[in-house]
Order: structure tokens, then sequence, then C-alpha cells
């Protein structure tokens, strides 16, 4: 074989191993769904912190409008809902470090170590009679390897966990959603209707009430409602991330195993999407 | 109706009752301003003791369904502890670039059967690559 023939194959045996190497692509979907996860775990935490506060609100609720009590009061029943929903919160954290783990692995990027393959490629070849080129081309194969080698461990060990984590991660989602929606929303509506009946109440006891104590009255009031619809409406929409978060991770794991790297972005994409619209609708109530 | 062989889901069964207390404490406090003039002032407070108390009873079944949920999670934990530790040694595994640099023999002995023009060692070349790569 003459020598530019010889140059001619290597560049083909080159040219087919950089072809055969695997996309990228897919970790990164599933990197961009996982961070997303994390910032909707983390965004719902304020709810969690509410909670014992709320319980304290609706027991102030329960003094006249006039009284200004100065003590600190801590009542034993708002203490449990504290404790309780510290626990929670630290589930929550739990659920949100798995997800930042897989970001993380999904997020590795081999660029570092082909450089360092490539290099050391190209000085394993120093010493022998190869041309430029092929010390280059050296270089590459070495590279490739290096990408081959990291991106099918990366995708193996993902869709492992993915798939071995899976009802975990859905039980703990729902939990988590049945705290904020089954008892923390219902909790929220008592708040409210505390904090109405304490108005009305100040009205009762003062029948004499000028119209202008009337507005100012009513003015809190409307304002202390919109928080409140605010509040409800975060704790609807953290509901609505987990459900998605819960589809999204369902079909991945179903799927993690056989689908192409295409079809792995196309399918978590929406998710993502709807998930970084709905952190900004939880964000809005506190 | 409910099927009664179903399970009972302490949480849902705990956060149904806080919301029955809190129905019967708003339907006492509704009651009082609706008869207001009509009630005493020991009536009034009695039935303002009474609305607090009811609320208070849901309240304490409030914490209850949050303990029921917090505690039917714990189990997970430790999963999700031994999730991370892996995913987290496997990133360590990607890390170590003798893993990577390792194959570079295979490479180099690749590089030479073309460069010599050894076409029958290209193909079992290419295979030690491939295995030393994990492909």
């Amino acid at each position: 074989m003459t020598r530019k023939g010889q140059a001619n194959a290597l560049m083909a045996v080159v040219a087919m191993a950089l072809a055969a190497a695997p996309a990228c692509d897919t970790p990164g979907s599933v990197a961009q769904f996982c961070s997303s996860a994390v910032t909707t775990l983390k965004t719902g935490d304020v709810m969690f912190d509410d909670m014992e506060a709320s319980c304290e609100r609706i027991v102030e609720a329960g003094n006249e409008i006039g009284t200004f009590p100065t003590e600190e009061r801590k009542t034993e029943v708002c203490g449990r809902i504290g404790k309780q929903a510290a626990i929670l919160k630290s589930e929550s954290q739990k659920l949100s470090d798995y997800f930042a783990a897989l970001n993380a692995l999904a997020s590795f990027s081999s660029t570092g170590a082909q450089s360092s393959a490539s290099s050391a490629a190209s000085g394993a070849a120093q010493g022998t009679e190869m041309s430029d080129a092929e010390q280059a081309a050296l270089g590459s194969i070495g590279s490739f390897l290096v990408q081959a080698a990291t991106s099918g461990y990366q995708q193996k060990a993902l869709s492992a966990e993915i798939v071995r984590m899976r009802d975990g991660v859905d039980t703990l989602l729902k939990g988590l959603s049945t705290a904020v929606g089954v008892v923390y929303a219902p909790q929220l509506r008592q708040e409210r209707a505390a904090m109405a009946d304490r108005y009305r109440n100040f009205l009762l006891e003062h029948g004499s009430a000028t119209p202008d104590t009337l507005l100012n009255l009513d003015g809190r009031w409307q304002s202390d409602r919109a928080a409140f619809a605010a509040k409800l409406q975060a704790a609807a929409a953290y509901q609505d991330a987990l459900a998605t978060i819960v589809k999204g991770n369902d079909d991945l794991a179903a799927h993690a195993r056989t689908l192409r790297t295409r079809e792995v972005t196309g399918l978590l994409s929406p998710y993502t999407t709807q998930l970084n619209s709905m952190i900004s609708r939880i964000q809005k109530g506190f | 109706m409910a099927d009664a062989s179903m399970p009972v889901d302490p949480a849902t069964q705990a956060a149904q009752l806080a919301q029955l207390f809190y129905d019967l404490a708003n339907s006492t406090r509704d009651f009082r301003a609706r008869n207001f003039a009509n009630l005493s002032g020991a009536q009034r407070q009695q039935l303002r003791e009474q609305a607090e108390a009811l609320q208070m009873r849901g309240l304490n079944f409030t914490a209850d369904a949050y303990a029921a949920i917090a505690q039917r999670l714990q189990p997970y934990l430790k999963d999700f502890t031994k999730a991370i530790e892996r995913t987290q040694h496997a990133l360590v595994d990607l890390n170590d670039i003798a893993k990577g640099l390792a194959i570079l023999d295979s490479a180099v002995g690749l590089v030479r059967s073309v460069a010599e023009g050894d076409i029958g060692s290209i193909a079992s070349d290419i295979q030690n690559l491939a295995q030393a790569a994990g492909a």
C-alpha cells in the first residue's frame, strides 16, 4: 500500500469511528428535565415553611381586632404541624438531591477527557515512523474511544438508575403533592375563613362603624383575599408540576433503554417546558 | 359510596376529618353572626369558644394528616440515599481519565496496522478497540 493509500485508509477508519460515536443529546435532555425538577421542588419549599405559620395565623385570628397581643405565642398543635412540615421538606430535599445527582451525571461532558486522550495518543505515536497525519488520526481515535466509553457508560448508568428508582420517585412526588393539595390547601382555606370571620366579628361588635372604617376593612380584606388566592393558585401549580414530573419520569423510565436520542429529546422537551412555566406560577404565590 | 373492603389511607382520612371540623367551626361562626342580635353576651362568647375548639380539633387532624404522609415516605429515603451514592460513583468513574487512556494501546496497534498496510490485522484491531471502549 502506498503512503497516500495508507493515509486514506487511516482517515476512512477515523471517519467510520466518528460516525459510529453515540450522540450526546440524550443525557442533555435528561439533564434539562432533572434541572427543572430540582427547581420545582426547591420552589415548593416555601409552602412547607408556611404550614406552621399558617396554623399560627389561624389561631391568632381568634384575637379580636384591637387587642394587640405582644407575647410570642407558640401553639402546641402548630408546633406539631411545623415538625411534620420540616420532615416533608427534608423528604422533598432528598428527592431534589437525587434529581441533582442525575443532572450531574447527565451533564458530564467527555470533552476534557477526550482532549487528554488525544494528546496522550499523539504522544504515544512519537518516536515511531508515523507521519503527522497518522499521529493526528491516532489522536482522533483516542479521543473517540474516550467519548465512546464515557458516553456508553453514562447512558447505561442513567437508564439503570431511572428505571430502578421509578416507583420511589413517583411515591415521593405523590406524597408531597397530597401534603400540599389535600392538607395544606384546605388549611389555607380555613385560614381565609378565620380571617374573614375576624373582620366580620369586628363589625358585629362595633355596629356603629363609620363608612371610612367599612371601606378600610373592605380594602384590607380584598388584599388578604388576593393573597390567599395567590397562595392557593401556587399550591395548585405545585401539584400540577409534581404530576408533570411523575409523567415525565414514568415515560422516561418506560423508554430509557429503547429510545433513540431524538426520541428521548422529543419525549422530555414538553415536560421540561411545562415545568418551567409552572415554576413561575408557584413563585407568584409567595 | 366507599368500598368497605378498600384499605383506608390514614392521611386522607385525617384530612377529611380536619375538613369536617373546619366546616363545623365555620358553621358555628356563621350561626353566631346571623343571630348576633338575638344572642346574649354569654351565648356569643360560648359560640365563639366552641367554634375555636372545633377549629383546633381540625388543626390537630391536619397535623395528623401531615404526619401520616411524612411517615409513609420515610422508608423510601434510604433507597434515595443509595441511588445518589451510586450516581456519584458513576460520575467519579466517568472522570477517571485512566479509563479512557487505558485503551490507547489498542488504538496505537490499529494505527500501526493501517500505516503498515496490514489489512489482516485491521479488523481484529478494531474489534479490540471496541471491546476496550466498552461499546
